[in-house]
């Protein structure tokens, strides 16, 4: 059995996990304002981070798939959409689980929230077309286009939904992601996060790409062993 | 450009036979329309309602999200439709049998669907402003621009995911969920827009939206020209 | 003039052809004979450029096929007709997009034996009918490369008698298949047979 060239990697990103959550739970003050919910920020924050980071690798890969048509692009933007919505989900449900005890409600229609609510539908579709697409091939081109038309809406639907509601007062309310104020203990705590985190998104990213590799290659394998049992072509008639 | 209008025109007098797009479109936005108005009190969307929550808006400020999600749904339904057309008979191949650019079929087909969703608008928004007593000035002439800038956008997402998900398994609900979020920016500035119009009667500082609709416009018509190949090819 | 080079297609798992290795010289006509499932129409749509080979080239006049569209002309097993037009507004459709004078409808109509139901609407034809103005489609830009999946199908007597006739020009190359002996016989200058997605 050959050595998982992804194993030391993946100890490294285990310890490393272990001490940063060490960190935010025994190492970093508590913030005065909020309490101890604030602490959710050294998850939530680098969750949306990876959630961008990934929809931006689908983008890239997208282009790269449509003009090369090579199988292992498709890939490598398949898998990333897929870490892409997981930590949309984490993201979204780290901010409600902040937003409880701060704004007193689970779900505003802050802008980011909005944002970050939209992306998410959008690459589930694409998820969810991948899934119904009868031909591979067409499939893997169509999500293509899915992909880099989900990240240029990016930018419009930041506007309008910025604009909807118009500049209403309630909307200055204490921003987590404000951390040109925090003290540098959260901040040294949040940069080790956000680098853990981008570890982290790599290390599902090449197990993601190698999982399709894998279905790719067994699909292959089966199609190969049917050619090879048919002992007789069907007579001609 | 002969591609384009041969593409466009032989789209609208299809339909003009057929009739299965801009009917059906115009008769669910009327349900909709109808559903969303009713439910609300009389006159509320007419009276200048005073704010009653901090941050809430005031009920005339929603018109415009009542008309333009019915006129999206409407929508969807109608480039499906659309982009069957060119599944039925395998008519489609003929077009990618033929010399002629990607992009210019996909022009044509925006061309026709844009010209049957600019059509269901012009007769829903005025039995829209029936149901909800809104005077025939309060929208128009200002709202065409609103129409136009709008019908492209929703055309422009609903003209390329058409075809790209026909050969999809379950293409008439891969249709809405993939144009929802990616139509929103202008579901959001077209509403924007015909509410401001109507509690104002200019756009005032909301003119803005007309710069991110037109942006909108533009980005997903490159979009749509350049991947159309990828979407329609085997 | 048409030339595959080692042409294999798999859909899915499912293989339908396998190191295919032709070549069909200019200027003949080809039969392509087979029991269903063969790869027959597999082949003709690679040909046309309607599907890509998984593996192994294509060639129409030493170009890809869909660099070589103008030269192609191909009947499948749908004739590719808009329903709601008629049959005159269907082919000035096509001559429009293969930028071909309109005058050649009326004259492709009354070859193929439509020139009394060119305003009726395909809708209301009958399958030879839809057929034979199928034909007309890919006939209409006078294509040096014909490829017809099963031309006789639907087609009465008398219009199958008519197509060798009516497919013919000078130094038109035409692949068609058909699991029919005698007429292949009849038009085809040699004969390909396919069998579980090889030669046979």
């Amino acid at each position: 059995m050959k050595k998982d060239p992804l194993q030391p990697t993946q100890s490294l990103l285990a310890a490393a996990f272990l001490a940063g959550l060490a960190l935010i739970f025994f190492w970093v003050p508590t913030e005065s304002f909020q309490g101890v919910s604030q602490r959710i920020l050294y998850v939530h924050a680098p969750s949306a981070w990876v959630a961008y980071l990934a929809f931006g690798v689908v983008l890239a890969c997208s282009v790269a798939y449509l003009k090369t048509s090579e199988a292992r692009w498709d890939w490598v933007a398949h898998a990333s959409a897929r870490v892409g919505v997981l930590f949309t989900g984490i993201t979204l449900i780290t901010g409600a689980m902040w937003g409880r005890p701060i704004w007193g409600a689970f779900w505003a229609w802050d802008p980011r929230l909005t944002l970050t609510l939209v992306l998410f539908l959008i690459y589930l579709g694409y998820l969810a077309f991948r899934a119904s697409a009868s031909d591979e091939t067409r499939g893997a081109r169509i999500a293509a286009v899915i992909g880099i038309a989900g990240f240029m809406v990016v930018p419009l639907v930041h506007f309008s939904v910025d604009w909807w509601r118009g500049q209403h007062p309630s909307r200055t309310v204490i921003r987590p992601e404000d951390s040109a104020a925090l003290p540098s203990e959260m901040q040294m705590v949040l940069v080790t996060m956000f680098a853990v985190f981008t570890l982290l998104y790599l290390v599902l990213l090449a197990l993601g790409v190698r999982l399709l590799k894998l279905e790719n290659d067994v699909v292959e394998l089966e199609a190969d062993f049917l050619e090879k049992t048919v002992i007789t072509p069907r007579p001609a008639g | 450009m002969r591609t384009v209008l041969a593409i466009a025109a032989k789209d609208l007098r299809g339909e003009s036979r057929a009739r299965q797009i801009a009917p059906v479109m115009l008769v669910f936005a009327l349900c909709l329309v109808f559903l969303l108005t009713f439910a609300l009190p009389p006159g509320a969307l007419r009276a200048p309602v005073p704010v009653p929550v901090a941050g809430a808006l005031p009920a005339r400020d929603i018109t415009g999200l009542l008309l333009w999600t019915s006129i999206f749904f409407a929508a969807v339904i109608g480039f499906g439709r659309s982009a069957a057309a060119d599944r039925e008979g395998s008519a489609g191949d003929g077009l990618l049998l033929a010399p002629v650019d990607p992009a210019a079929l996909y022009a044509g087909k925006l061309i026709a669907n844009s010209g049957f969703l600019l059509a269901t608008q012009l007769v829903a928004i005025p039995l829209f402003m029936l149901f909800a007593n809104i005077a025939p000035g309060a929208l128009f002439p200002g709202i065409l621009p609103v129409m136009l800038v709008a019908s492209l956008g929703m055309a422009a997402v609903g003209t390329l995911f058409g075809a790209a998900t026909q050969h999809a398994e379950a293409r008439s609900l891969m249709l809405p969920l993939l144009t929802f979020p990616l139509t929103l920016p202008v579901i959001l500035g077209a509403s924007k827009l015909t509410s401001t119009l109507l509690i104002e009667n200019r756009f005032g500082n909301e003119f803005r939206w007309f710069i991110l609709l037109s942006v909108f416009d533009v980005v997903f018509l490159t979009l749509g020209a350049v991947t159309f190949e990828f979407v329609i090819e085997e | 003039m048409i030339a595959l080079d080692g042409v294999g297609k798999k859909f899915g798992t499912v293989r339908a052809l396998s190191n295919i290795t032709l070549e069909i010289t200019p200027g003949t006509t080809v039969g392509l004979l087979g029991p269903n499932g063969s790869g027959k129409s597999t082949l003709l749509k690679l040909a046309a450029g309607l599907l890509k080979p998984t593996s192994g080239t294509v060639t129409v006049g030493g170009k890809a096929p869909r660099d070589a569209k103008a030269q192609i002309g191909y009947l499948g097993h749908e004739p590719f007709l808009y329903r709601y037009l008629s049959a005159e507004e269907n082919l000035n459709f096509y001559a429009d997009l293969y930028r071909v004078d309109r005058t050649k409808v009326p004259v492709l109509l009354e070859e193929v034996g439509l020139q009394a139901k060119g305003s009726a609407l395909v809708r209301t034809f009958s399958r030879g009918e839809s057929q034979r103005l199928g034909l007309a489609r890919a006939m209409l830009h006078d294509p040096e490369v014909l490829l017809l999946d099963e031309p006789f199908s639907g087609l009465d007597d008398a219009s199958a008698g008519r197509l060798p006739q009516l497919i013919a020009r000078p130094g038109r190359t035409t692949l068609l298949s058909t699991h029919d002996l005698p007429r292949a016989h009849d038009v085809a200058d040699r004969l390909i047979h396919l069998s579980g997605g090889q030669l046979a």
